[in-house]
């Protein structure tokens, strides 16, 4: 009656090895060697009702009868809900048997490269795949405050709006928040390119996405040739809600073992509203009290111990290594309001908005600088880009009043108009297609040629221009990149305007520029 | 409600599942025939149970204080007597062979011995078992089988190979 599982070392204390990878035997093996079982009472998929186990814990495994893993959900004084990992419901009278272990997933260099679910399983060529023989609890306790470090190294996007506007830091977590169809996702996958060439570990957390939406993914990372340092950790839609629920945990556990060999980490999870609806599902399932929005009381908390396992932290060889997490958000009509969305920009270092209406207006990336935060980016960049940013930020803000007033037909002044035609030049500036990386020296000359109003009489598309004949020379000279980030090398605003001054004959040169002047 | 002690009587009677099946079946069909009659004759009680069930039965009446004339007294205690059967602990019993009579007494009455209380035996015979068994109550699982064991050395020899390599 009783037989041998698989692997046949396989004890309940044995964490190297999964009990969810098990098969049929994990159950009997289970119950004879724990001597604990439980009846299924009761099936709302993926919760199941189960009357016995008296020893079970919160998170507990447990296998029905034939082979399917759940994990305990909630215990009450004579049942206990099991959320099954399959996407058949269980059926009624199976039995249950405890395992007196806990959910765990397999990490290691080996998942690079892996499509995978949340419990290690390959997605896309499982016969390839080589399950790393360490394993890591999903729920591990969050370090504390001793082991954690300020944010002080700049988190680079390659996307210029955002590393002038709103800068990041590593270990930073800043909310992606808006509109479908908005940018969210190029806006990613430039900085995900843009931190593989800083060797940054990318963790792709696709949480309910599309079948279709993941292989576009694995697909861009292949073409681009960075698909060797990304991690995608996907649940379809069509997949359990505790599966889709684990996903982001099981992303930042492969996370914090990178952190722990010394790799700074890059976590997109994408996206927490999706989440959030698979766990009200689950909650209401599971006869918890709908709160706002119907989302159970404990909704906060299932998204804060998620990203307080972000952080820079201190590392014994390398110092500082950090877990950097860019959560995203879908929002309806730009609306800011909704729960979920208010509860991430509270456990968050600030959000990045992406407005729809500029994304119509033509603006890419389509951020809204105004009602996008960075709490702690701007304490990573050197002096001369904070001034920038004060400068930008204070223009930017006097550039949109002049366009309301623009807007009621009165003559102009001559300064309104160079304002409105600087501000009209630096948000083209701004503008980049979404697989354009602009390195930050050059981010930092073309602003300075900008302030100096070399592009003043030159067409808006010259600035464009000048950054992608800048990027290609740069790419190809190693000498002009130095010349460049010579140049933008400063103390502050006024050195970097004395220093485009000096230079100007050079960049103009670089730029390809001289030869539109006197066209013009 | 009925107090369970007071079904003594009745209850040291049910052994097995198939016991309780049955009694569950004379009750059904017993009720019935109340409901189908006017008036109250518990000697009409043989033609459903055996003998000393129906003894048993009345007993249990009288020490519950039900008047016999009181039809729907009698009901009301019938109907809570198969609340309380219902609810007596099952105890599953896997082994190799058929048990005999003498067999089922004797893990019974241990088993009383041992909860203190009247249960009811689920006995399944499993033929892959070949000697001891396993016994499962109230959500604990107990191997004592000679399968069981040998597997149990097995896995331990493994484990110290494996260890030792």
């Amino acid at each position: 009656m009783t037989t041998l599982p698989s692997n046949s070392n396989f004890s309940p204390k044995d964490e190297s090895i999964s009990p969810v990878q098990q098969g049929n035997n994990s159950f009997q093996y289970y119950l004879t060697s724990i001597g604990e079982y439980g009846i299924v009472k009761e099936v709302k998929h993926p919760l199941a009702t189960v009357e016995g186990i008296p020893g079970v814990k919160l998170r507990e495994i447990v296998f029905f009868e034939n082979g399917e893993a759940g994990e305990v959900f909630s215990i009450d004084r004579e049942k206990v809900r099991v959320m099954t990992f399959s996407r058949e419901p269980v059926k009624l009278e199976w039995k249950v048997s405890r395992t007196g272990i806990f959910i765990s997933v397999p990490v290691g260099e080996e998942l690079l490269g892996q499509v995978i679910d949340p419990l290690g399983r390959p997605i896309s060529h499982p016969e390839q795949f080589v399950s790393p023989a360490q394993r890591r609890d999903l729920y591990m306790n969050i370090d504390g405050i001793a082991t954690r470090r300020n944010i002080q190294r700049p988190f680079i996007t390659g996307m210029t709006v955002i590393d002038m506007m709103i800068p990041l830091g590593r270990g930073q977590k800043e909310l992606i928040i808006g509109d479908r169809k908005t940018g969210k996702s190029s806006f990613l996958l430039t900085t995900i390119k843009k931190q593989i060439e800083e060797g940054t570990i990318i963790i792709y957390a696709a949480i309910a996405r599309k079948k279709n939406d993941i292989k576009r993914l694995q697909e861009y990372f292949q073409q681009e040739k960075i698909s060797d340092k990304v991690i995608i950790v996907a649940t379809t839609a069509h997949d359990s809600p505790s599966l889709i629920y684990r996903t982001p945990y099981s992303a930042m556990t492969i996370a914090e073992y990178f952190r722990e060999q010394g790799k700074d980490t890059l976590v997109v999870l994408d996206d927490l509203s999706a989440h959030a609806k698979f766990y009200r599902e689950i909650a209401l399932l599971s006869g918890r009290f709908p709160g706002r929005d119907s989302y159970p009381g404990d909704i906060f908390y299932v998204h804060a111990r998620l990203l307080e396992r972000c952080g820079n932290f201190f590392h014994p060889t390398k110092g500082e290594v950090s877990i950097t997490a860019l959560p995203v958000v879908e929002i309806v009509e730009g609306d800011l309001t909704g729960y979920v969305q208010t509860n991430i920009m509270g456990m968050t270092d600030g959000h990045i908005f992406f407005d729809s209406n500029a994304f119509y207006r033509g603006r890419r990336p389509a951020v809204d600088l105004f009602l996008s935060v960075t709490r702690v980016g701007k304490q990573t960049i050197s002096p001369l880009r904070r001034e920038i940013n004060r400068e930008l930020s204070s223009f930017l803000a006097n550039y949109e009043k002049m366009q309301n007033y623009s807007q009621f037909g009165a003559e102009l002044s001559a300064k309104v108009k160079n304002i409105l035609k600087l501000g009209q030049k630096l948000y083209v500036f701004f503008n980049q297609h979404y697989n354009t990386i602009v390195p930050e020296d050059i981010q930092t000359v073309l602003f300075g040629m900008l302030w100096s109003h070399i592009f003043d009489e030159l067409p808006d598309r010259a600035i464009n221009d000048a950054r992608d004949s800048l990027i290609a020379q740069c790419n190809a000279d190693a000498n002009l990149a130095q010349t460049i980030k010579g140049i933008g090398t400063v103390e502050n605003l006024y050195a970097l305007l004395i220093s485009i001054t000096k230079n100007k004959e050079q960049l103009l040169q670089l730029c390809s520029i001289k030869n539109e002047s006197e066209k013009k | 409600m009925l107090d369970e002690k007071k079904l003594l009587l009745l209850t040291e009677k049910l052994k097995t599942q198939e016991d309780l099946h049955i009694i569950f079946q004379q009750l059904d069909e017993y009720m019935e025939s109340m409901y189908k009659s006017k008036f109250i004759d518990l000697s009409i009680l043989s033609n459903y149970f055996s003998y000393s069930v129906k003894q048993s039965l009345i007993a249990i009446m009288q020490l519950h204080n039900i008047n016999e004339n009181d039809k729907s007294q009698i009901i009301q205690f019938f109907h809570d007597l198969k609340i309380v059967l219902n609810q007596l602990p099952t105890i599953h019993i896997y082994i190799g062979i058929n048990p005999s009579e003498h067999t089922i007494n004797a893990i019974k009455s241990w088993m009383v011995s041992q909860l203190q209380r009247e249960v009811i035996l689920d006995i399944q015979v499993d033929p892959k078992i070949f000697g001891g068994a396993i016994i499962e109550y109230n959500g604990y699982h107990r191997d004592y089988t000679i399968n069981g064991q040998i597997i149990n050395l097995i896995i331990d020899k493994v484990k110290k190979f494996s260890n030792s390599n």
